[in-house]
C-alpha cells in the first residue's frame, strides 16, 4: 500500500505531531502510515482524509 | 480522561491485590507462628505494591494508546498464547518419551517464563514492522 498522506500534510503545513493529534493517534501512528507500513481501520483512514481535507481514495493507494 | 480512569482503577486494584497478600502474610504470622510462609506473602505483597505503582507511575507519563497500539498489544498477547501452547506441547512429548525429568513447578516457571517472554519480544518485534500483517 502506498499513500499520499506526506504530500497533502506538505500541502497543509502540517507536522506529522500536528496531524497526529487532529486524528487523535501517536506520532509514530503517522509515521508507520506515511511509508506505507500500518493499514489503517477504516475510522482512521476518514478521519486522516477529512483532516487534510482529502478523500480516502486520493491518500491510500493499493496496489 | 479516560486514560485517567482506567489508571485510577488499577491503581485501586493493585493495593487491594497487594494489601490481600500483606494482610494475609500478617494473619497467618499471627494464627501460626511465624515463619517461612508467612514472610513470603508479606514481601509478595509490598513488592506487588512497589513494582505496580513505579509501572503505572511510568505509564502516566506516556501518550494514550492508540489504535495501533491496541492492535500490536492484542497480536503480541495472542502470539505468546499461540507459542506457549506450542511449548507445552513439546513439553508434554518430553515428557512422554521420558526425555527429560521435569517437576510440575519446574513446567510452570518455564510456561510462566515463556509466556511473558514471548510477549514482550513479539511486541517489540512488532512495534519496529509497524503493523501485524
Amino acid at each position: 500500500m502506498k499513500t499520499r498522506i506526506k504530500e497533502f500534510r506538505a500541502k497543509h503545513n502540517l507536522t506529522q505531531e500536528d496531524l497526529a493529534k487532529k486524528v487523535g493517534v501517536r506520532r509514530e501512528t503517522i509515521v508507520f502510515l506515511e511509508k506505507g507500513k500500518y493499514n489503517p481501520s477504516l475510522k482512521l483512514a476518514h478521519d486522516v482524509a477529512l483532516a487534510l481535507k482529502s478523500t480516502i481514495e486520493e491518500l491510500f493507494i493499493f496496489d | 480522561m479516560a486514560k485517567m480512569k482506567n489508571l485510577k482503577l488499577r491503581f485501586i486494584m493493585l493495593y487491594i491485590f497487594g494489601g490481600l497478600f500483606v494482610l494475609g502474610g500478617i494473619l497467618t504470622s499471627i494464627s501460626s507462628s511465624p515463619g517461612e510462609k508467612s514472610t513470603y506473602m508479606i514481601s509478595t505483597g509490598i513488592a506487588i505494591i512497589i513494582v505496580g505503582t513505579l509501572a503505572l507511575r511510568r505509564r502516566m507519563k506516556l501518550p494514550e494508546p492508540d489504535e495501533r497500539d491496541i492492535k500490536l498489544n492484542r497480536a503480541s498477547l495472542s502470539y505468546s498464547w499461540f507459542f506457549t501452547y506450542l511449548i507445552v506441547a513439546v513439553l508434554v512429548l518430553v515428557d512422554y518419551f521420558k526425555l527429560i525429568f521435569f517437576t510440575a513447578q519446574q513446567v510452570l516457571g518455564i510456561v510462566f517464563f515463556s509466556m511473558i517472554m514471548i510477549q514482550l519480544i513479539s511486541k517489540m518485534y512488532l512495534y519496529k514492522k509497524g503493523d501485524v500483517n
